[in-house]
């Protein structure tokens, strides 16, 4: 019971962007993947998404085949949380939250009010309801964006079937204290049983918040495993090509990674 | 946290406050399409004393009755179709495109239109299609124009991710353009019957409305109309990008589709019977969104009411304002339209 990749490869105009990936999102569990830029990292969770067909491997979600799901199955079982849309018309917070709900009828008008205010609570945006959505803050854009992903999963608390969420940094434009909310709630949903795989580039963040970390270089695994496994000053050394240096903080009492 | 009492500032729950304004917005459009159409009816060059004859002691004399019967029902009726199809065209076209300023006109398909419904009145006798079949063959021509534009237009923005207002603008004076060429060319090949057919199509007018030639192209219009509609809720996930639409389970192809030929079955059509009536598919939407919001569901069908009304008045104004003359329709539209048009662009430029 997961979303699993296996042996993926992509190819566009001419090379392999990602190469012989083996990935498992497992619901419970929340994967980094970490990496340089053009390490493969988007095209993966891309690939894992469903918004094109592999190249090469196969993905499957819950034994399914993912391209044997119709889109509406899917977006009823994962959320993909990406980089924040700009708008030609004047929405408004609300709505942009609200268009992740897909258990609805095609004319919108069902989404659960309970849901929509408990995501919108959760994610600080309670006061931004009615503001025009691009009037925000990247920031604030970005929130919307995870609101959306978490309203496109929800279910009701008696209702514990398997889900996943697939979040292209998530905490990009986020300061501090709303990148650690918002990884803080990443990993109180996966407790309880969303499988959730975060591309981040703060390495810290990634120490601390994953379970376990995919680290790419070149399009390929560069390693697989907990954070502390994975994680070494020579692996991310040799795999960002700058020097970084990874130690254990005796009183947070967790990784910490200097650079 | 508790989820069923959620408040914001215990003012109101959060989702509750929506669909009123665009409820509001629906109904105030109704009764002023009602208006619209009662007045539309009983004023012209032979007035009609509609109410008088309900309510009063006032009596419709033979005369009267057939102008109303015969002339003024289809007539209206068909202003009313039009100024639908074009303004719900138009409102689907900018949610597509994700782009304001997407108008039929504007980009070209109204002149695809008309280029096929002049290249079927030229060519059509030429070729030996049968003038029985005349007000279906020429709607179909200007359907199949403006469909073929649509769809070039599409692919072109789809190449350029999200092609920018004044990209958009510029590939509309170029398609325009090409029309302009193909309309040139039919019309220095038509001869003196067909000319006088040709020259209606450039200004837009209702003159001409008979039961027979409107018939057909209100069905289509009102097929057109029905289909566009059910897109709403995926037309507004698509402002996220199409990406974004098909992650929330929008089959971004099949949105496509019907968006592109319903507008274009909607212009050709009423570009057919009525000619180009500029502005319209911009104008309206924008005054729908502004009277009761941005989402399709509401935006769709606002647009096709808020948008039958003005035409019916525009029309009203055409065959009163200079009588016993008549104006094109079309020139009053472009008249009030065009400097909204540019009201529009100093708004969008403030903004980006």
């Amino acid at each position: 019971m997961s979303l699993l990749g296996k042996a993926l490869g992509v190819r566009a105009s001419g090379r392999w962007l990602i190469e012989d990936i083996d990935v498992e999102v497992v619901p419970g569990e929340v994967l980094v993947v970490l990496g340089p830029n053009g390490s493969g990292k988007s095209t993966l969770l891309g690939a894992l998404a469903g918004d094109r067909p592999v190249d090469a491997g196969e993905i499957r979600l819950e034994e399914q085949p993912l391209d044997s799901l119709s889109l509406a199955a899917l977006a009823e079982q994962r959320s993909v949380v990406g980089p924040p849309a700009s708008l030609a018309f004047d929405y408004t917070v609300e709505d942009i939250v609200a268009m992740g709900w897909c258990q609805g009828d095609r004319f919108g008008g069902s989404v659960r009010d309970d849901a929509l205010a408990a995501v919108l609570i959760e994610c600080e945006l309670a006061d931004l309801v009615d503001r025009i959505y691009m009037t925000l803050s990247s920031g604030e854009r970005q929130r919307v964006q995870f609101a959306r992903g978490l309203l496109q999963i929800w279910r009701p608390p008696n209702e514990r079937k398997p889900r996943w969420m697939l979040l292209d940094e998530p905490t990009a434009n986020l300061d501090i204290a709303h990148g650690i909310a918002l990884l803080t709630a990443l990993r109180g949903h996966a407790r309880e049983g969303v499988g959730v795989l975060a591309i981040l580039h703060d390495l810290n963040l990634g120490a601390r918040f994953a379970d376990r970390v995919l680290l790419l270089s070149e399009g390929r695994t560069a390693a697989i495993g907990s954070p502390a496994d994975v994680m070494t000053s020579g692996m991310l050394t040799d795999v960002y090509r700058t020097p970084v240096h990874v130690e254990h903080n005796r009183h947070l009492d967790r990784l910490t990674v200097l650079t | 946290m508790s989820s069923e009492s959620a408040t914001v500032d215990g003012a109101r729950p959060v989702g509750h406050r929506r669909p009123r304004r665009a409820r509001n917005a629906l109904l105030g459009f109704v009764v002023v399409l009602g208006a619209a159409v009662l007045i539309g009816c009983v004023v012209g060059a032979v007035p009609i004393p509609i109410l008088g004859a309900l309510f009063g002691d006032a009596e419709i004399n033979p005369l009267q009755r057939t102008v109303l019967l015969e002339l003024r029902i289809p007539r209206v009726l068909l202003a009313a179709m039009v100024g639908a199809a074009l303004a719900v065209a138009g409102a689907a076209l900018q949610g597509l495109f994700r782009n304001p300023l997407a108008e039929p006109q504007l980009i070209g398909v109204s002149s695809g239109a008309a280029l096929g419904a002049i290249a079927m009145i030229v060519l059509g006798p030429r070729f030996g299609i049968p003038e029985a079949i005349g007000p279906y063959t020429v709607p179909l021509a200007a359907m199949t124009g403006a469909i073929l534009v649509t769809s070039a237009l599409y692919a072109f923005a789809r190449r350029r991710r999200d092609p920018g207002v004044a990209t958009m603008l510029l590939i509309g004076i170029a398609i325009n353009a090409l029309a302009a060429v193909g309309i040139g060319f039919f019309t220095w090949i038509a001869n003196e019957g067909e000319l006088r057919e040709l020259t209606f199509w450039t200004l837009g007018s209702f003159g001409a409305a008979q039961w027979d030639t409107a018939l057909p192209a209100i069905v289509f219009m009102a097929v057109a109309i029905a289909a566009l509609i059910p897109g709403a809720r995926q037309l507004d996930l698509l402002q996220l990008g199409e990406t974004e639409a098909r992650r929330l389970g929008v089959s971004v192809p099949a949105l496509k589709r019907r968006v592109v030929f319903g507008s274009a079955a909607a212009v050709g059509a009423g570009v057919a019977v009525s000619g180009i009536i500029a502005f319209v598919g911009l104008v309206v939407p924008h005054l729908a969104r502004m009277l009761g919001g941005v989402h399709h569901a509401y935006l769709l069908p606002g647009a096709a009411l808020l948008g039958a009304a003005l035409v019916v008045v525009a029309d009203l104004g055409a065959r009163t304002l200079v009588s016993p003359a008549e104006m094109p329709v079309g020139l009053l539209t472009s008249a009030i339209g065009a400097p909204f048009f540019l009201w529009l662009i100093t708004r969008l430029r403030h903004r980006r």
